[in-house]
């Protein structure tokens, strides 16, 4: 831990990173560094890269070049299991056991910290009982993942990843196939993590969502990182066009004062 | 949801079992022993219940002790463990490559440790039979990697291809076997016949000694198991963010559960369904994690096994109808059964 304590464990540092998938180069020699204690949201059109730049940080692809590095360690230094209690992903569309209570599933999250026959102990049901009072899930403990509603069901999966106990943690799409107001408290949820000190790093589809709510948003086209700033400083309308070919006016939002995309849509 | 814990070593071991499941796990036991009792005592020769038990104790009249220790104890003992070996082969193939439908005796595993075998009795008569385990496992992995390599050992999509793949190289190797059988001379082809057809009818003490090696080779495997098996539920990419090496993970469980299919083939010969029906059945009756999950496997396989030769050497004695024979016959309608089950459950 010596070196976790001289560089900020939530920090992610990609350098040089490529990435092949099949005979597609999915990134190029990617630089970027993930602001620590902060949303930072990867926007792009579909197969821009975002979901294997994720993906590569990750450790479930392997880049080609390049490297990342986690609270100042490289990733290929780390063993699974240490990369494990560094950052926690969501993956886009996770298999839910047949039957798997909530409660069981977010105490899967204490995986990385677990023995060979040390499946429980009181410190791990304080981290599960916390995950759950942090997602508004206590309630559902002792009931199966079915019975409840997506965004319920959505918020069960990202106390997992919370019991793991991350000062860094990946989602991919973690609002797709959400109603918009349960989108919203996703979102919400998010970025009181961030403010609680957590890195997040989140792939999105919806450009709205990732501007009202991200502190850095990062725009990918073509396998490079195009753009990278504050949402206002990204998202302008040369950007946009440039970036996902959209026609679009951006305003600020009355309330927020963050900006809005309004892609123009008269004839 | 009650939950029962326990811990010792200054909590480096601490486990928890559901309440239900731990009851499952009981019953299954006392059943276990009650078969155990039933198959000493029932059969051409009666001994009582009495007798049997004493017998067990060696405080049995002469013929007691021969008939029920001598000769129906290491079959008994040979069945439950044979049958658990090929329920936690089951539970192992299925929790690896999350198919729900994988079986040992299903993707051609047995298969390819059955004509191994086969192979071994007719082409070499002279082989020792202590070659027919290796030689088993060495048929049941060669399959299991012909799979792997034919379907990329991938989850998720790859899944139907793995079953078809096995399916069809099962059928395959049982078309080997059979045109094996008939080249074969006459006496070998009768004798690999009736071990082909999944019998414990021959047991005797060197196979119980397999058999025990075999299950504690298979308790070893089974405790750094549950983990993995665990965090595989929830797919590759998050068992991958949770720390475990998916690759080596799967790779480990598949030569793991190869292994004890291969095992049991050797000893009993491929005995069928037990290794689908025994984790579905298990999965039934408790729910639980993957490490109660093996344990509750296994038992339903001992029991399935130990009941079918109890019930083929009784039913129609003194004819014995082997006990693969048996689970096929109660197996598959057992096993539609439990898919219509599945159905209600999942549109209720």
């Amino acid at each position: 831990m010596a070196e976790a304590a001289q560089v900020t464990p939530g920090r992610i540092a990609v350098r040089g990173l490529s990435v092949r998938r099949g005979e597609v180069r999915a990134l190029r020699e990617v630089d970027l560094d993930v602001a620590p204690g902060a949303m930072t949201a990867l926007v792009g059109r579909n197969g821009c890269g975002k979901s294997t730049l994720l993906k590569t940080i990750a450790r479930i692809l392997r880049p080609d070049a390049g490297r990342v590095e986690i609270g100042g360690a490289s990733l290929d230094d780390l063993s699974p299991r240490a990369a494990a209690q560094r950052m926690a992903l969501l993956p886009q569309s996770p298999i839910l056991p047949e039957g798997m209570r909530v409660r069981d599933l977010v105490a899967q999250g204490r995986h990385p910290h677990r023995g060979l026959v040390r499946h429980w102990s009181p410190e791990d049901d304080a981290i599960i009982a916390r995950a759950m009072e942090a997602t508004d899930v206590a309630q559902f403990a002792g009931r199966p993942l079915e019975s409840l509603s997506g965004g319920q069901r959505q918020r069960c999966w990202i106390a997992m990843t919370l019991a793991q106990e991350t000062p860094i943690l990946l989602l991919d799409e973690p609002t797709t196939y959400l109603d918009l107001s349960v989108q919203l408290e996703i979102m919400g949820l998010l970025a009181r993590l961030a403010r609680e000190g957590r890195t997040i790093l989140v792939v999105l589809h919806e450009l709205n969502l990732a501007a009202a709510f991200a502190d850095r948003i990062v725009m990918m086209r073509e396998g490079r990182i195009d753009a990278a700033g504050t949402p206002e400083e990204v998202m302008t309308a040369p950007v946009l066009a440039r970036v996902f070919g959209l026609d679009a006016r951006v305003i600020a939002d009355p309330e927020t004062g963050r900006p809005v995309c309004l892609p123009r849509t008269a004839a | 949801m009650t939950v029962l814990r326990f811990s010792c070593l200054d909590r480096r071991v601490a486990l928890e079992i559901p309440a239900r499941g731990a009851a499952a796990l009981a019953a299954l036991g006392a059943a276990i022993l009650a078969l155990l009792l039933a198959s000493l005592s029932f059969g051409s020769a009666a001994v009582g219940l009495t007798e049997a038990l004493s017998a067990l104790f060696g405080a049995a009249s002469e013929r007691a002790d021969l008939v029920a220790t001598e000769f129906r104890l290491p079959r008994v003992l040979t069945a439950l463990m044979a049958g658990g070996l090929l329920a936690l082969s089951g539970a192992l193939l299925q929790g690896s490559t999350l198919n729900p439908l994988a079986d040992p005796a299903l993707v051609g595993v047995s298969q390819g440790a059955g004509l191994a075998v086969i192979s071994l009795t007719v082409l070499l008569p002279a082989a020792p039979d202590a070659w027919r385990a290796p030689a088993a496992f060495g048929g049941g992995l060669a399959v299991a990697a012909a799979i792997l390599l034919i379907t990329g050992a991938r989850a998720g999509g790859a899944q139907t291809r793995f079953l078809l793949t096995g399916v069809g190289l099962a059928a395959f190797l049982t078309a080997m076997t059979t045109a094996l059988l008939t080249y074969g001379q006459i006496s070998e082809a009768h004798e690999a016949l009736g071990w082909l057809a999944g019998s414990v009818r021959s047991a005797g003490w060197d196979e119980v000694r397999l058999c025990a090696l075999a299950t504690g080779a298979a308790v070893l495997v089974a405790i750094p198991a549950a983990r993995p098996l665990a965090a595989l539920r929830l797919g590759d990419d998050l068992a991958a963010s949770l720390g475990h090496r998916v690759a080596h993970a799967r790779t480990a469980l598949l030569i793991a559960s190869v292994g004890l299919a291969a095992a049991s083939v050797s000893v009993v010969g491929p005995v069928t369904f037990v290794g689908l029906l025994g984790p579905h059945a298990a999965r039934r009756l408790a729910r639980s994690g993957p490490g109660l999950h093996l344990a509750l496997s296994w038992s339903v396989g001992a029991c399935l096994t130990a009941a079918a030769d109890l019930a083929g050497r009784t039913a129609f004695g003194p004819v014995q109808i082997p006990a693969g024979l048996v689970t096929a016959l109660v197996g598959a309608p057992c096993f539609a059964l439990l898919m219509i089950g599945s159905h209600r459950t999942e549109a209720a």
